[in-house]
């Protein structure tokens, strides 16, 4: 079974977009490259995301991250802005109950994104 | 620069700058309203692909024939731009006028056809060409086909200065098909809805309102108005009578600036999530100010109300 599959498909992602995006919004240090756009179509974004973290069907590519986020990094998103995101995904999975197993292999689909996310 | 070509003509747009401002500059007769890519009056098509962002709340069909707004798009490639013909206007006559405060209007169209509309949708009222403002419909569907808006004077308001002085009973004028998706579902009638509105944000939320009320919802529903001074809360008497005819309606008019007996002190969207911190299952409408409408919109969810349920729209004032 694929690590989409194990972790419940998008039904998991549902579980988890909400959460994850609640924590974002709370945490004073990186909410402000979250506030930009409407909320429905930043929960859009962000569920797109976190099926391709969770390593589901996705139409994301490096170009794409890394243009995406070009505006952000001319703001001053760094690698402390990364890290407190990505704390905040296994946050939401632990919360969620998934394995610890399961969290490692998501976190290091996330990590891979670090180098076009940061425009490095 | 990126050359935009139209009617046969070309026109340059610099870079920074959006279609619709290149076209105005060089004095291209161009229909727009809001400016801020939520009326779409500046609907216009091209013949590439648009970016996702200047097809903001488009339909699928639109999107697929390239339509975009003019009023978001800096383009930076070349394109062949064609104007989308506009059948999306009807003909309707003013019913009546009359004032629900000194500087707010009640305005009653009838359409010339049968419309149909869901509370708490907007249309464009097209007063010339190059003078169209959306309005929020303040009623809610019925056979008469009449509509009802809440137009605000505003001092140098090219469409409320017209429509408070020149238009009269019996004059025709032009209404867009109705937009926006800050409306009533009947299947959940037992949920808590939760309104908050400012100025004549109130609008669209009477007409939700009244629909939710005519279709029986059983769940809490709270409104809360707020305004500058007690006199903007311009339905706080109909709003009163509603709430002790009806047990599961609520009104709160609050008040931001100084106190006055009878209202609450505070801004209206404050005292909503003091009141309500639990969110959880809640549908949420918020509408009126911009920035009041996105601050409160991050509050809701992060008091634990779905994104999918929480409705809004942004009052952008165009002089």
């Amino acid at each position: 079974m694929s690590l989409f599959e194990r972790l419940g498909g998008e039904g998991a992602v549902d579980a988890a977009v909400d959460i994850f995006y609640r924590k974002v919004l709370a945490d004073d240090s990186v909410n402000r490259f979250f506030e930009s756009t409407d909320i429905t179509e930043q929960s859009v974004k962000l569920k797109g995301f976190l099926t391709m973290a969770f390593g589901g069907p996705n139409n994301y590519s490096g170009k794409d991250l890394r243009e995406g986020h070009a505006h952000l990094v001319k703001d001053g998103l760094n690698d402390n802005h990364f890290d407190a995101v990505a704390g905040h995904l296994s946050a939401t999975l632990e919360e969620l109950g998934v394995a610890q197993d399961l969290i490692a292999e998501v976190m290091a689909v996330a990590g891979s994104t670090r180098g076009d996310v940061l425009g490095k | 620069m990126a050359t935009l070509m139209l009617g046969g003509e070309r026109y340059e747009c610099l870079p920074g700058e959006t279609v619709l401002e290149a076209l105005l500059r060089q004095k291209v007769e161009v229909s727009y309203g809001c400016k801020q890519g939520i009326c779409q009056t500046c609907l216009l098509r091209s013949d590439i692909a648009p970016p996702d962002n200047v097809q903001i709340n488009l339909t699928t069909d639109q999107r697929s024939k390239n339509c975009f707004l003019a009023c978001q798009w800096q383009a930076e490639e070349d394109i062949s731009i064609t104007p989308v013909l506009s059948h999306d206007f009807v003909k309707a006559k003013v019913v009546s006028k009359s004032l629900l405060r000194q500087d707010i209007l009640k305005l009653t169209l009838k359409v010339q056809k049968p419309f149909k509309f869901h509370a708490g949708q907007f249309v464009n009222l097209k007063k010339s060409e190059s003078v169209v403002r959306s309005y929020s419909i303040a009623n809610t569907p019925n056979q008469e086909n009449t509509v009802e808006f809440h137009i605000r004077l505003l001092a140098n308001g090219q469409f409320s200065q017209w429509a408070f002085s020149e238009l009269v009973a019996g004059d025709v004028i032009a209404v867009s098909e109705p937009k926006g998706s800050c409306i009533y579902s009947p299947t959940e009638s037992t949920g808590n809805l939760l309104m908050i509105g400012t100025g004549t944000g109130l609008a669209p939320l009477s007409g939700v309102l009244a629909d939710a009320l005519e279709l029986k919802h059983t769940g809490v529903i709270h409104l809360f108005h707020g305004s500058q001074y007690s006199e903007g809360l311009y339905l706080d008497t109909e709003l009163n009578q509603l709430a002790e005819q009806y047990n599961n309606f609520l009104y709160t008019g609050c008040v931001s600036k100084g106190h006055s007996s009878g209202f609450v002190s505070g801004r209206a969207n404050d005292r909503a999530f003091l009141e309500y911190p639990d969110l959880k299952g809640w549908k949420v409408f918020i509408c009126g100010n911009p920035d009041m409408v996105k601050a409160s919109q991050t509050q809701a969810f992060l008091k634990g109300a779905s994104c999918q349920n929480i409705y809004s729209d942004a009052f952008v004032l165009s002089q």
